[in-house]
C-alpha cells in the first residue's frame, strides 16, 4: 500500500528538530529490530537518487575532463586544509574515496572552488562521514550520496510514537515556491547529524511497519506487515 | 556503522548536535578537531566502542549543554 501526500513542511530539515533534545533522541520504540532493510518498494527511484556508493572506477587518463576534475579536486581540498595530503594520497581511504566521488560520480557534481568553499566542504563532509563509517552498508536508505542536496540526506519513519526523522537536518529551506529555483543556489547549513539507536535494524515489534519517505516534499509511506 | 569518526566533521561549523547511538562498530578516538565546531550544543556519542579521553579541546566549546558518551559491551 502507497500513500502519498503533498508535504511542504519538511520539518526535519528545519534546523534543530523537535525529536532533537539533551536527552538521547528519536531512540524510543526502537527495540529489538531486526537486521532486514526497509524499502520503498514498487517506488521508481528518481535518477538523482542512485547513490553512488560503491568505490568507483577512477578515471586518470590525462585526456579526460573528470581526470583533471580529480586532480584540481585533491589539490582544493589540500590547498584549503579541509583534509590531509597523507589521506588524499592514500586510494583507500574514505577522503579519496570522496574525493573521487566529488570529482567523478556525484550525480549532482559542484564545481571545484578557487577557493575555500562552505557549500562544497559540507557535501565532502558528508561523504567523508559515508565513507569513513561503511555508508554502504546502513540499513535506511537515506540517499547519501545520491544527486539530493546533502540537506535532503535523510529518512523519516512513522513509529509507534509517531514520525522520527534521522540523517542530516540543516537549517535554510529550499524555494518551494518557485519550481524553477535552483535548490543549490541557496546556502543551506547541516546543524544536525542524528544516527538513533539502533539505526542498524527494523522492528519486528510492530505489526505493521510503515516507511515513509518525506525528503522530497512529497510523503510515500510503504506498509510493510 | 563501521569505522573511525572522520576529522573532516570539524568543517561543519554550523553543527549543533551531533547524535550517534548504539553503533558498536564505530572504534577509535574523537577528534581533536571536533572542538573546532564552536556551535555544537548537544555532542551524544552513546553504546559505541570509542575509546581513548575526551579532547582537550572540547573545553573551548562554550555552547555545549549536553556531553553524552556512553560505553557498555553489549548490544
Amino acid at each position: 500500500m502507497v500513500v502519498s501526500q503533498n508535504n511542504n513542511n519538511n520539518e526535519p530539515a528545519s534546523g534543530e528538530s523537535s525529536n532533537m533534545s539533551n536527552e538521547s533522541p528519536n531512540n524510543e520504540a526502537l527495540d529489538g529490530m531486526d537486521q532486514t532493510t526497509p524499502t520503498l518498494d514498487n517506488e521508481p527511484a528518481a535518477e538523482d537518487d542512485t547513490p553512488a556508493a560503491t568505490p568507483p572506477e577512477v578515471i586518470t587518463d590525462p585526456e579526460d575532463p573528470n581526470a583533471k576534475r580529480l586532480s584540481d579536486t585533491i589539490m582544493y581540498l589540500i590547498d584549503n586544509d579541509i583534509s590531509s595530503t597523507a589521506s588524499l594520497q592514500d586510494t583507500t581511504s574514505p577522503q579519496y574515496q570522496t574525493a573521487v566521488w566529488m570529482a567523478q560520480q556525484d550525480p549532482k557534481p559542484l564545481d571545484i572552488p578557487t577557493s575555500n568553499n562552505y557549500q562544497f566542504n559540507q557535501r565532502y563532509s558528508l561523504a567523508v562521514l559515508y565513507y569513513a563509517l561503511s555508508g554502504e552498508g546502513w540499513a535506511f536508505d537515506m540517499k547519501w550520496l545520491s544527486g539530493r542536496h546533502e540537506c535532503e540526506w535523510y529518512t523519516s519513519l512513522f513509529l509507534q510514537s509517531g514520525f522520527t526523522s534521522f540523517g542530516v537536518y540543516c537549517d535554510g529551506e529550499p524555494d518551494l515556491e518557485d519550481p524553477d529555483a535552483d535548490i543549490y543556489s541557496k546556502q543551506r547549513t547541516v546543524t544536525t547529524l542524528d544516527f538513533p539507536r539502533k539505526f542498524c535494524c527494523v522492528f519486528p515489534l510492530c505489526t505493521d511497519l510503515v516507511v515513509c519517505d518525506i525528503s522530497q516534499h512529497l510523503m510515500i509511506c510503504t506498509i510493510h506487515s | 556503522m563501521i569505522g573511525n569518526l572522520p576529522s573532516e566533521l570539524r568543517h561543519l561549523k554550523y553543527l549543533k548536535s551531533l547524535h550517534i547511538e548504539q553503533n558498536e562498530g564505530i572504534v577509535g578516538s574523537i577528534p581533536e578537531e571536533y572542538g573546532e565546531m564552536e556551535n555544537l550544543r548537544y555532542f551524544g556519542l552513546v553504546y559505541t566502542k570509542l575509546t581513548g579521553k575526551i579532547p582537550r579541546s572540547f573545553g573551548g566549546l562554550k555552547k555545549m549543554t549536553s556531553l553524552i558518551l556512553e560505553v557498555r559491551t553489549f548490544c
